[in-house]
This record gives C-alpha cells, sequence and structure tokens, in this order.
C-alpha cells in the first residue's frame, strides 16, 4: 500500500469509523458469542471486555504523554507538547471511566463499590497526578515554559504507571485477578476473541481521538495567527 | 448474584460507556462549532478588510 492510502486510513476521522466498527463487532461478539463466565462472577463478567480495554489505553495514553514530553524536551518542537496535552486529556477521561466501570463491577464481583486494593489505589493517585497536569500548564504563562513545565510533569507522573500496571502481579493482596500470564490466559477462545476486538477498537478510539484532539488544537492557533495578521496590516 | 442482578450491573456499566461516549461528541461538536464560528467571524472581517482596502485603491 502506498503512503496516500496509509495516511487516509491514519486519519481521524477513518480511526474514529474502523474503532466504531471493532467496537461494536467486540460488543456483540461480548454478548452473543463468548460464554458467561463460568466462575463465581458469572454475567456480570461481560463488563470486563470494555473495561479492561479502556483501562489499558488510559495508561497507553500515559504512556504517549511520557513519549511527547521526552521528545519535547529534546527537540522543542511544540507539536509534542499538543500531543502530550491530548494524550494526557485523553487519559484521564479514559480513567475517569475506568474507575466508573470498575466500581460498578467491584460492587457485582467483590460486593463494594470500592476497596483500598494496589490496582485501585494505584489508579487513583495517576488520576490525581494527572488531572494536576492542567493545574501545573495553568500556573505558567509563557508558552515555550508552560510546555517545558508540562513536558517534565509528564515524565515525572508516568512513574506510576508501571507500578500501577504492574500492582495486580507483584502486590499479593490485590482483588483484581491477573488474567494474562506467562503461561496463557486463564479463558476460552471466544472470550479472548470478543476481548481483542473490542481492545483493538478502543486502542483506534484513542488513536483516532488523540489526532483529532491535536487536529483541533492546531486549528486553533492557525486562528488565532490568522486573526493576529488580519489585525496588524493589509491584506 | 442472580442473573437478574448482574445484568442489572452490566447495563450500569455499559451505561456509563456509552453516557461518555455521548458525552465525548457533545464536547467535540460543541469545540467545532466554535471553530466554526470563530472563522465565520475572522471570514466576515477578511471580507470588510478587502472592501476597505478597494475603497482606499479607489
Amino acid at each position: 500500500m502506498d503512503a496516500s492510502v496509509w495516511r487516509r486510513l491514519l486519519s481521524a476521522p477513518a480511526l474514529l469509523a474502523e474503532a466504531a466498527v471493532l467496537l461494536l463487532g467486540g460488543f456483540l461478539l461480548a454478548f452473543w458469542y463468548a460464554p458467561t463466565d463460568a466462575s463465581s462472577m458469572g454475567f456480570s463478567q461481560k463488563i470486563f471486555y470494555f473495561h479492561t480495554p479502556i483501562a489499558e489505553c488510559a495508561l497507553v495514553a500515559y504512556a504517549v504523554a511520557f513519549v511527547a514530553g521526552v521528545l519535547y524536551l529534546r527537540q522543542q518542537d511544540a507539536k509534542y507538547d499538543r500531543l502530550g496535552l491530548a494524550a494526557v486529556r485523553l487519559g484521564l477521561v479514559f480513567s475517569l471511566l475506568v474507575m466508573g466501570t470498575g466500581m460498578i463491577w467491584g460492587k457485582a464481583a467483590w460486593g463494594t463499590w470500592w476497596a483500598w486494593e494496589p490496582r485501585l489505589t494505584t489508579f487513583l493517585i495517576a488520576c490525581v497526578l494527572y488531572a494536576a497536569y492542567f493545574v501545573v500548564r495553568s500556573t505558567v504563562e509563557d508558552e515555550d515554559r508552560r510546555a517545558t513545565f508540562a513536558a517534565v510533569y509528564a515524565i515525572i507522573a508516568f512513574v506510576d504507571v508501571p507500578i500501577t500496571f504492574f500492582a495486580t502481579r507483584y502486590l499479593p493482596e490485590g482483588l483484581h485477578p491477573v488474567v494474562f500470564t506467562s503461561s496463557g490466559t486463564g479463558m476460552a477462545g471466544s472470550m479472548l476473541v470478543a476481548f481483542l476486538v473490542s481492545m483493538a477498537g478502543m486502542t483506534l478510539l484513542l488513536a483516532g481521538l488523540i489526532r483529532l484532539d491535536v487536529h483541533v488544537q492546531e486549528l486553533r492557533l492557525e486562528l488565532e495567527e490568522f486573526k493576529r495578521s488580519l489585525e496588524r496590516g493589509p491584506l | 448474584m442472580s442473573l437478574e442482578e448482574a445484568v442489572k450491573f452490566v447495563a450500569g456499566a455499559y451505561g456509563v460507556i456509552l453516557a461518555a461516549l455521548l458525552v465525548g461528541y457533545a464536547v467535540a461538536a460543541r469545540r467545532v462549532a466554535s471553530l466554526t464560528r470563530e472563522l465565520k467571524g475572522l471570514r466576515e472581517a477578511a471580507e470588510r478588510r478587502l472592501e476597505r482596502d478597494r475603497d482606499a485603491v479607489r
């Protein structure tokens, strides 16, 4: 495939359309193809097919913000600041969503809305840390300094992400089960198919939303620039 | 947990996701509408400016 086809496939509208198809497919597979979980979770396990991909995407978004932060500090290019801002904004939205669906699933599976267990606690810390990213941005007026502060902050805040990811594996007192291990997934093939389709859909949704967010930021900048040039002198 | 109870929780969780999608859509629509408004304002300002410049040349 030539580059223009890839560009079209990876444009924000195309990514969002692909995500919609895959998410709808994942939803249908989760409810009509994958069997009901045989463990004590029963039907409430259906939440897993969207809850887990949303959680993974939140962490991926924070990883994107981390990489964008590193690239900004190395190259001082404002496009990485815009990418970092979009990634943190969407990571936070996905995090809040995962907290919401997780609380509902927690009530169904463990009988409680909230427990101070490692995964939940570290995820809550991530939410607070990344919410503070916007406070950091709002306190600095100069654009370059703001971008530098935000990049450094995104890099530091990322420390919590691997801790959150590995919390269920290395901190034994957690309530979250470990589904994916080196010895296998511990779920039926049809469940895995539904999960992977939802995961692919959610990843494309995140990518499409990040691209859209960056595009809107760039449009706004162009408009501002145009407005300034209009005020300055003759056309 | 009975199936009826589990269905309520699953519907609640997917309802939260759907609500988030709708809110996201509304926010995106608002941002696009605001950009369109700004663009319209700029186009009008540019036309006024062009008219003024033409008058000055005449």
